[in-house]
């Protein structure tokens, strides 16, 4: 998977914990977890809605398009 | 899942369970018996019970018999005969083998099913846990038709191979009786079934684990 969810680099700016995510969010821990680590397969709207507000920013700023490097140096598809 | 279907698994389980610990009582004690008959037998030589598949007639594909007609039948009926009949031989033997195979052959039977009631425990209680569509269970259900397949080939050739050797040590007057050739399309056609079923299943498991990674 390309897509990337840059969490983490949100949560320091904001300086807010996981747990508290979480609490404010209404997600449990172990979900947003899989989100953080880039495991999840899918974001429901609510979810990214849910994460923005307490993010205070846009979609944009949560998801990141990477394509992977093939051997060459060429960027491939997923 | 509604509480009805989880009631009825739960029913269901209970059986194969009861099934289960049935078979493998009945297991232990044919094996007691496989393991000790030939220590009874040897000092004591009475005769017991052994039965054996047979298709009644001659001819290999559907054998025949013919029968005799007591007199003159009405409507003009002549030429009865069974054709394709089967039934079971009984006799009674002091033969230590005649007895050890047909109760090695039923032990293996046993085994499978147990095998196969097993995995449908396994199966039903993922279903009680409320993730049926684990990825477990796909392998399972292709095991159970995969058993379901083989049992219907290799039942009939292993009935076949035991019949023959048997018969061949018996010599019967005023009826032709041979070994059965039957391979069980009921339980192939169950086994394709359940194939088909388990594609289903494998399809189920990739959404169960395509919602479950949905945050």
């Amino acid at each position: 998977m390309s897509i990337y969810v840059n969490l983490d680099l949100m949560l320091v700016k904001r300086k807010m914990q996981l747990t508290e995510l979480a609490e404010r969010v209404g997600i449990t821990l172990a979900n947003l977890s899989i989100l953080k680590t880039n495991k999840a397969r899918a974001v429901r709207f609510s979810t990214l809605d849910a994460l923005c507000r307490e993010l205070d920013c846009q979609p944009g700023d949560l998801l990141e398009y990477r394509p992977h490097q093939s051997k060459d140096g060429e960027a491939a598809g997923s | 899942m509604p509480g009805q279907k989880l009631t009825s698994a739960r029913l269901v389980k209970t059986w194969l369970d009861i099934v289960f610990v049935i078979g493998v009582v009945a297991a232990c004690l044919i094996t007691l018996w496989l393991a000790v008959s030939p220590l009874v037998m040897s000092s004591d030589e009475s005769p017991a019970d052994v039965a054996i598949p047979v298709a009644i007639g001659t001819g290999s594909l559907r054998p025949v018999m013919a029968l005799d007609e007591a007199g003159p039948s009405s409507g003009g009926i002549t030429n009865p005969r069974i054709v394709d009949g089967r039934g079971e031989l009984r006799f009674e033997t002091p033969s230590w083998a005649m007895q050890f195979f047909p109760n090695m052959v039923l032990l293996f039977g046993i085994a499978v099913v147990l095998y196969l009631v097993y995995l449908m425990r396994a199966i039903l209680a993922t279903v009680l846990e409320g993730r049926p569509f684990a990825a477990a269970n796909v392998g399972r259900i292709r095991i159970i038709g995969s058993a379901l397949i083989a049992l219907g080939f290799l039942v009939p050739i292993i009935e076949y191979l035991v019949a023959r050797a048997v018969l061949a040590q018996i010599s019967l007057q005023g009826i032709a009786v041979q070994a059965p050739f039957d391979i069980r399309q009921d339980t192939v056609l169950a086994g394709l079934l359940v194939f088909v079923l388990a594609t289903i299943f494998g399809y189920g498991s990739h959404l169960e684990a395509d919602k479950s990674l949905t945050i």
